[in-house]
């Protein structure tokens, strides 16, 4: 069947590792220690269900192909089992535990906002994000900067089309960075999938998480909660520096004077 | 049918079909508004699908887009699903049961006629000034309640009505079941099709008023002056999620437990051997609708919930994989050492437990709250409910119709046609929702109009896929009119591996059944 | 003439409508619209229900509608519900906003606390609003005073509500107001300016791993309301 064959088709593009062209198929592993420990629980229940699957799916398949009229099979009798029932209510039980576990010890991880070095207040628009380095008077607007025209196709779309913006999010590596969520209008959500970082940012209340960046980059996210019409069209673009180059763009910054809200 | 002699006449068919109190007649009006809301629902999944197709915005406005996946949403589970299942039951429980009619059969008229009435309210806001509802089929507030478009008030009349019909068909179903079943018929003796429906309604029951309350908070924020969802006046936009989830938590085991009961009555049939573990059946089925009653915030995992609780909703969301499985374990065991055949509702039956029990899996991960901060309004939740709803649900419910339409219009459908539509929709729907795994691990949110380049193969694939499993669906209506106007005669028993009270009355069952 | 095992209807609905109108006045939000609308509807619920019990003689149709009357009132009982469940956890930073009683167990010298002080200004409300401290040093326990500079900045009479919001969450039951001008709404003439003023203290048992809370304000535009 066709959910079979692209289900395998999965499996071995999973094994293989990752990118395909231009496209992905999987989560990233993304460069946080968060973001490992995430993305190894996802494949550790994915594999799981892989195997239940298999198991599970290979026992019907043998009866369809075995237990058929055409071949002249006779149908059995029996209609129950307590003994078996038993079974496959408990080991599935305990296998839901062995899952529990590595969840529980994750949450228990991420939940942890203390001895932060930095705090950044994020707030929500619509339709773009507002950054506040808190304690200093750095502050702006991070808007999309795709151009109109490539949205309407009127010119060639460039490569990071709806994912880029006038002003990153600049983060230092290395830094525990408390991330202070919430919104102005509505209920937007902050997301960048390399930092395996989400969380709601709600009109009137603060939403805090945190994240601690192992390598220097550019990593894109997208707004995760429909917020009105242009939903779609407010990125995410945080650009993670050495702690010195860090400095120096602070300094830089706060040599402007911000306007902090529009 | 002897109740079109007694109704000569243009005139006569429309009292006929606007006073009807009878089962049959009312349940054969659910699933022909059923089936037009299908299509309706699936018209603006192909608007949405079509401007999907390439990254760009090519159809339609941002604004309209959102108005497109909201009322898909709305359609689809409040006017499609929902409403076929009442139809299933409306004709088949009597039957089942030994009952000549359901419990209240005027009511039973009501609660069919108001859903035309609400639907084309629904349907309506789409061309009031300001659009229609553009907020999802979840409303959440702030967005619902301050940005709403004038149209909401309607929106919420429709949903109010939708509601009332659900109430009003609950109270039948169980009053008859309780009530009406033959005599000697004991509980435990009962179809499961009638225990997944009895189950079902209690839920439906606990929840509508539910959703009710909420969407007339949503009225009183918009316009009494109130604030229950506004921070501004001391209320909390996080307190609508909680009620919402409450009523739709519940709402999507209510989707899900009449095709279980479908299945449930297809499967023995076509491996010619009872079906396995009956008891656990009732009791597992028991238990997820306890169940679903304590494990609504995991939709709410992102909004700052404090970690006892994300661990709480995770362990009991977790819990429902194992009356789940024991479902599963249980048709594999009844189809195992069977003698089997494969008429097109055993294929749907099939399609159905391998592709709802995939779709059971990712929803397994999705419990995973620390992974759940990545697939959480991503394309990857989108992939597993279509995967629950659609391979689910809806396969579901082609697997009843086929099963029935025999008992129903005393004709045979052609096995061909039937083939064709079940291998069309299995390739379509598995080429059209696979990808959005893919996607949404990849990054791609949901409800956007619009997407960045690296998701446009796996969107281009959707795509195709949505046309061809809409374009399919067209076989279902040919196969469903020619059955009605003509085929091969069928018996009474219609499949020889059929057991039950509904399988001793001839087919087509006549107007009036079991006295 | 009156049967008895309807009494038992009658007086659990008279004890059920009692109980969610007390919950209701004492715990729904800063509009009185709120408590007023929930408690209207709960008592035509509770009528409803009672219509419907005596006119019906059977008993499974009773328990039935009285179980759709019950989650539907249930539903609006969940408003002031949440508030209970927010106050008394501590869950979700909803700050309860009565006053705290002046003095404090006493002062916990062994650690200290950074408090943060954040604003939002809600759907561009036009005023300046600024913390005089962007954080304060202090022990649990210890009585702190700081201010906000708030300034209308249009030329009309303005009303406002400051909404304060706790993180980490499970510190708000431990932060305790003394004074705060978030406890009613502020009015500004055109062009007026003022500092608003909130005294508070960390209750010393707050839990020792919470070394820095942010108190976040969203300040919104209340003027249409009054």
């Amino acid at each position: 069947m066709a959910g079979m064959l692209t289900r395998s088709l999965l499996i071995l593009l999973l094994v293989s590792g990752e990118a395909y062209a231009n496209f992905t198929i999987n989560m990233p592993s993304g460069v946080t220690d968060i973001s490992h420990k995430v993305f190894q629980l996802h494949m550790v229940v994915l594999w799981i269900c892989v195997v239940i699957g298999v198991l599970v799916f290979g026992v019907m398949i043998y009866a369809i192909i075995f237990h058929r009229r055409s071949l002249g099979h006779k149908a059995s009798n029996f209609h129950e089992n307590t003994k078996i029932e038993i079974l496959w209510t408990v080991i599935p039980f305990i296998i839901l535990i062995a899952m529990a576990v590595p969840a529980t010890i994750t949450i228990l991880e991420m939940d942890d906002v203390a001895d932060s070095d930095l705090t950044i207040k994020i707030t929500g628009y619509m339709w773009r994000w507002h950054y506040e380095y808190v304690g200093t008077n750095v502050a702006f607007m991070s808007d999309l900067s795709t151009p109109y025209e490539q949205i309407i196709n009127r010119a060639e779309k460039d490569e990071h089309y709806l994912r880029e913006v006038n002003n990153p999010l600049v983060l230092p590596i290395n830094k525990k960075i408390r991330l202070l969520m919430t919104g102005n209008d509505v209920i937007h959500s902050w997301w960048v999938s390399e930092l395996a970082v989400k969380k709601d940012a709600i009109p009137g209340f603060i939403n805090e998480t945190w994240t601690k960046i192992n390598t220097v980059g550019t990593y894109r996210g997208q707004c995760a909660e429909l917020c009105g019409a242009k939903h779609g069209f407010m990125p995410i673009v945080v650009k993670a520096v050495s702690e010195q180059d860090f400095a120096a763009w602070m300094q830089a910054q706060q040599q402007i004077t911000v306007e902090p809200h529009q | 049918m002897t109740s079109a002699h007694s109704h000569p006449g243009f005139l006569g068919f429309i009292k006929r079909w606007l006073f009807t109190t009878n089962h049959k007649d009312i349940g054969t009006l659910y699933l022909w508004f059923s089936l037009i809301m299908f299509f309706i629902g699936g018209m603006s999944a192909m608007l949405i699908r079509a401007e999907l197709f390439k990254p760009g915005l090519t159809l339609v406005t941002p604004e309209f887009f959102n108005q497109l996946t909201t009322m898909h949403g709305l359609i689809m589970i409040f006017g499609a699903i929902m409403p076929a299942f009442v139809g299933f039951a409306n004709w088949m429980v009597p039957l089942m049961i030994g009952a000549p009619d359901m419990a209240m059969p005027r009511m039973n008229n009501w609660s069919f006629w108001i859903l035309p009435f609400a639907a084309l309210i629904l349907i309506s806001t789409m061309f009031m000034d300001g659009g229609g509802p553009n907020f999802g089929w979840t409303f959440y507030a702030p967005l619902s309640t301050t940005y709403g478009p004038k149209s909401t008030d309607f929106f919420i009349f429709a949903i109010h009505m939708m509601g009332i019909s659900s109430i009003m068909g609950s109270i039948n179903i169980i009053a008859t079941i309780l009530n009406m079943r033959a005599p000697g018929m004991t509980l435990m003796q009962m179809p499961l099709f009638c225990w997944t429906w009895l189950i079902t309604a209690f839920l439906l029951l606990a929840v509508m008023p539910v959703l009710a309350g909420v969407v007339t908070m949503v009225l009183a924020d918009r316009h009494l002056g109130t604030s229950f969802f506004n921070a501004g006046g001391g209320g909390d936009p996080v307190l609508f999620q909680h009620i919402f989830w409450f009523f739709g938590h519940p709402e999507v085991y209510i989707i899900i437990l009449p095709a279980f009961g479908i299945i449930s009555e297809i499967i023995p049939t076509f491996s010619r051997k009872k079906l396995f573990g009956y008891a656990s059946m009732v009791y597992a089925t028991m238990a997820i609708a306890v169940l679903s009653f304590f494990v609504w915030a995991h939709h709410m995992f992102l909004t700052g919930m404090p970690s006892v609780g994300e661990i709480f909703f995770m362990y009991v969301t977790m819990l429902i994989a194992v009356p789940t499985g024991v479902k599963v374990f249980n048709w594999i065991s009844t189809m195992f050492k069977g003698e089997l055949t494969f008429e097109t509702p055993m294929l749907f039956a099939i399609a159905f437990i391998v592709l709802f029990t995939i779709g059971g899996f990712t929803g397994l991960m999705l419990s995973v709250a620390p992974a759940d901060f990545q697939y959480h309004d991503s394309y990857f939740v989108v992939a597993h409910f279509h995967y629950v709803m659609v391979a689910g649900s809806l396969m579901a419910i082609f697997g009843g119709v086929y099963y029935w339409l025999p008992k129903w219009t005393g004709h045979m459908y052609s096995e061909t046609l039937g083939k064709l539509h079940f291998w069309l929709t299995m390739i379509a729907f598995n080429i059209t929702f696979f990808p959005m795994h893919f996607v949404g691990l990849a990054g791609m949110p949901r409800r956007i109009p619009d997407y960045a380049l690296q998701f446009t193969e796996f969107n281009q694939l959707s795509s195709i896929g949505a046309f061809t499993l809409g374009l399919s669906q067209f076989v279902f209506v040919y196969v469903i009119i020619k059955t009605i106007r003509g085929g091969v005669p069928a018996t009474a028993k219609v499949w020889d591996g059929a057991e039950g009270l509904t399988w001793q009355v001839p087919s087509p069952a006549p107007y009036h059944t079991h006295g | 003439m009156v049967n008895l095992k309807k009494i038992w209807y009658v007086l659990g609905l008279l004890v059920f409508t009692t109980i969610s109108i007390a919950f209701v006045f004492n715990y729904s939000a800063i509009t009185v619209n709120n408590r007023f609308v929930c408690g209207v509807i709960i008592a035509c619920l509770n009528i409803l229900a009672l219509v419907l019990i005596f006119i019906n003689r059977n008993k499974m149709l009773r328990n039935m509608l009285a179980a759709i009357v019950s989650m539907a009132a249930f539903a609006f009982l969940l408003v002031p519900l949440y508030n209970v469940f927010c106050d008394v956890t501590g869950l979700n930073g909803k700050l309860d906003l009565s006053i705290a009683a002046a003095t404090s167990q006493g002062i916990d010298a062994t650690r200290d606390v950074t408090v943060e002080f954040v604003v939002n200004q809600n759907r561009a409300m036009p005023w300046q609003f600024t913390p005089k401290h962007s954080s304060l040093t202090l022990h649990p326990g210890q009585l702190a005073t700081t201010a906000y500079f708030a300034k209308n900045t249009t030329s009309k009479t303005m009303y406002a509500q400051a909404i304060p919001s706790i993180s980490p969450s499970r510190a708000s039951k431990f932060f305790k107001k003394v004074e705060c001008f978030c406890f009613t709404s502020q009015k500004l003439g055109p062009g007026e300016t003022r500092y608003l003023g909130l005294r508070f203290y960390l209750d010393p048992a707050l839990p020792k791993e919470i070394k820095r809370i942010t108190l976040a304000y969203t300040i919104f535009d209340i003027t249409e309301t009054k």
